[in-house]
């Protein structure tokens, strides 16, 4: 059985990747990791007092995203592990890749002007990731 | 009246100045120099208000003249006027030269100069000198000048100082930069060209570090940084999360009541915490709330974004801008309460209003069972983390909050009531003391240092008077215009530019306006100046810091928040919030 990683968080973009990567992962018969990654850089520009313990409220948010999208994924009847971890996300994609010797990585497509990666950017980082880590990449 | 008062009241200041400090030993010495004269008065700029460090220097017959100082020694043979103006300097003369220039042979010239200001020149004539003595019955001769104004004068300062402040707003305003980063930068340009080409030609002195520091309102300081080591210790203790949830259990899912829960508990927190801090401890548990209930979590989140802003205008300790009036004008805790909090609660009633109108599809719409996997999780995520910590920090908040109460009773500034709540917590909680400094955020701390210098160099060389001279020309002496200006100024301002910088350089301003206007003594322009700055911050996404915190957490989740997304509900919402204001300040003032 192959593993097949997908990074998410949540909202309308999120589900429609998750949905492709269960697909996937019932068609190949392989386990899924979701993985979620905690990032404060959003407050890197503001000087506003953060003394609350950031990392930890993303990381039960996290959680709590992932175990939706355990939820989804178990209805379907495929095997799921939810990683959540601090980090960048381009970094930790690779090396969640790496470490858990992931065969398929799954990347959402561009949604809109909405979404992180624009479509160039993308193929570069899938590139990347095939480079890297010796993981195949699907941009969903 | 008052103009026959003044004049005689700094008479009186003269000789009572001439019989202690510094200079008395020198005007008694050693038997009393009956030909010592003694030269008084006031340095104002054309707004009234006091111009310190203003250098006087005496010109006897063509000559400088040595003046004994009477206040610091700043330098010989000229004398500066102190921060409120005023300036009393003593010209050690010979007996004889003294009687010449009673009688018009010799004549005394005074010359006043300042950087920024034009220089100007005073001919003491004949009848100005009077008799007085001290209370060893030592005669004196004095001169009082009373107020002596001096006009502004643009120079190259004045434009490096404005160009430095604009770039600077800009790069908070748009978050170009870290604002520490960019305050900070914008302080040490004005500095540095002070002490570089300002040594050389005062055309470009800015500020000097010592005027930089004075502008620093370090009460400002120590009450963030004691509410900070109090959010610290109970951000630990996972009451809100807890308290959110009980919100979601309380009203059984039903989702308007939850929005109202959820948006008012978010009020209350950042009346009594930072509502950056609020909004970091109720956003997260509120998206999560949200999507079990499948709803959009911008439901949940922006009202409660509106209601940290407008929460925080409660109280003296909610919110920056809340923070810097109410130091400004010397307010403690419960007198700032009883002007602002009934204002706060009147606009969060108008919040929940419009939100149940905007949002209504989402909070009247067929409620969602959710999973009871992922309920489960959520309240074992929102439970109380540390019972006894949470005990302990409750009962030193009260005790605090008691403190703030009665402070104006004994006259201790918020600042050290902060501080001794937050070192009884340290000392009795006793959490590790190195890592808890750490969690105080000193970028925020360095951050507030840095605006006060940006803003004092662009009072300093009279950016600040000029604005505060066209909105005066502008309002004349229209009470009401005025605080229609200063809402409405100030509220569409702080959509657009970060509230903070903005506050800080407007109060000069609403000093003017005060000074000047009748009937603004009821301090109305200051509520008018924080209810435009915190409400105001709610119309679009940059407005506050909270509403950019509460962007990044819902990204986090996987919703973006844009700039549309936001304004479509906090334009129409900041809109009735400005005008219950103007209506409320006008109608109570």
């Amino acid at each position: 059985m192959g593993k097949i990683l997908c990074a998410t968080r949540g909202g309308e973009a999120s589900y429609r990747t998750q949905d492709q990567a269960i697909a996937l992962a019932r068609q190949r018969g392989d386990s899924l990791i979701f993985l979620y990654v905690i990032d404060t850089h959003f407050l890197d520009k503001t000087a506003a007092p953060i003394v609350v313990d950031v990392g930890n409220q993303l990381q039960n948010m996290g959680g709590f995203l992932l175990a939706m999208a355990q939820e989804r994924a178990e209805g379907e009847g495929v095997p799921v592990q939810c990683i959540c971890r601090p980090g960048r996300v381009r970094d930790e994609i690779k090396a969640v890749a790496r470490e858990e010797k992931v065969d398929l990585v799954v990347l959402g497509r561009p949604a809109g002007e909405a979404n992180a990666f624009a479509m160039e950017e993308l193929r570069a980082f899938a590139t990347e990731i095939e480079a890297e880590t010796g993981s195949q990449v699907e941009i969903v | 009246m008052r103009q026959r008062i003044v004049p005689f009241a700094c008479l009186l200041t003269v000789l009572g100045l001439a019989l202690w400090g510094p200079f008395a030993g020198q005007a008694q010495s050693p038997q009393g120099d009956p030909a010592t004269l003694l030269v008084s008065g006031r340095v104002l700029d054309t707004q009234a208000g006091p111009i310190p460090d203003v250098t006087v220097q005496a010109i006897l017959d063509g000559k400088p003249v040595d003046v004994v100082m009477v206040d610091e020694a700043n330098g010989w043979p000229t004398a500066q006027s102190r921060l409120d103006g005023s300036f009393l300097m003593a010209l050690p003369l010979a007996p004889e030269t003294l009687r010449a220039l009673q009688v018009g042979q010799s004549h005394l010239v005074l010359r006043f100069h300042r950087a920024t200001f034009a220089n100007r020149s005073l001919s003491i004539s004949p009848p100005a000198y009077g008799q007085g003595s001290d209370a060893n019955g030592v005669p004196h001769t004095l001169v009082y000048l009373g107020d002596v104004t001096l006009a502004r004068h643009l120079n190259p300062a004045f434009f490096f100082a404005a160009a430095t402040f604009l770039v600077v707003f800009g790069l908070i305003s748009f978050r170009v930069i870290h604002e520490t980063v960019a305050a900070l930068l914008g302080a040490v340009i004005m500095m540095g060209l002070t002490y570089t080409l300002g040594t050389f030609n005062d055309e470009f002195w800015i500020i000097s570090f010592e005027r930089a520091v004075a502008f620093i309102d370090f009460n400002v300081i120590f009450l963030i940084m004691g509410m900070m080591i109090f959010m610290a210790v109970m951000g630990q203790t996972g009451l809100f999360q807890w308290l959110a949830f009980r919100a979601y259990r309380i009203t059984r899912g039903k989702t308007w009541l939850l929005a109202i829960a959820l948006t008012g508990l978010t009020g209350v927190i950042s009346a009594f915490l930072n509502d950056v801090t609020a909004i970091l401890l109720m956003v997260p548990i509120s998206i999560q709330i949200a999507l079990m209930m499948r709803l959009h979590p911008f439901a949940f989140v922006i009202p409660e974004v509106l209601a940290s802003n407008i929460g925080g205008a409660a109280t003296l300790i909610g919110d920056p801008p809340s923070t810097i009036v109410g130091s400004h004008l010397n307010l403690g805790f419960t007198q700032y309460a009883l002007n602002m909090a009934p204002l706060a609660v009147l606009t969060m009633l108008a919040l929940f209003g419009l939100i149940s109108l905007i949002y209504r599809k989402d909070y009247f719409g067929s409620p969602f069972r959710p999973s009871p996997d992922l309920l489960a999780r959520l309240e074992v995520e929102a439970r109380i983390t540390d019972a006894r910590l949470l005990r302990r920090s409750l009962f030193l908040m009260s005790v605090t909050l008691v403190l703030f109460l009665i402070e104006d009773l004994i006259g201790m500034p918020p600042s050290v009531v902060a501080l001794i709540g937050a070192t009884l917590l340290l000392v009795w909680v006793k959490p590790d003391v190195s890592h808890m400094l750490r969690e105080v955020d000193w970028t925020t701390l360095v951050f507030f240092m840095a605006l006060f210098i940006l803003v004092g160099g662009i009072e300093e060389v009279g950016l600040i008077h000029m604005v505060a001279g066209a909105i005066g020309q502008l309002a004349g002496e229209n009470l009401t215009l005025a605080l229609l200006l200063m809402v409405w100024v100030t509220g569409v301002a702080s959509g657009i530019v970060a509230n903070i910088p903005f506050t800080i350089a407007a109060l000069p301003v609403a000093d003017f306006l005060t000074r000047t206007i009748p009937g603004a003594h009821s301090q109305v322009l200051y509520w008018a100046l924080i209810a435009g700055a915190d409400f105001g911050g709610n119309a679009t996404y940059l407005g506050s810091a909270p509403n950019i915190v509460a962007a990044g957490l819902c990204d986090r989740a996987g919703y973006r928040m844009t700039f549309v997304d936001f304004l479509r509900v906090g334009a129409p919402i900041t809109f009735v919030t400005l005008v219950v204001a103007s209506l409320w300040l006008w109608l109570r003032y």
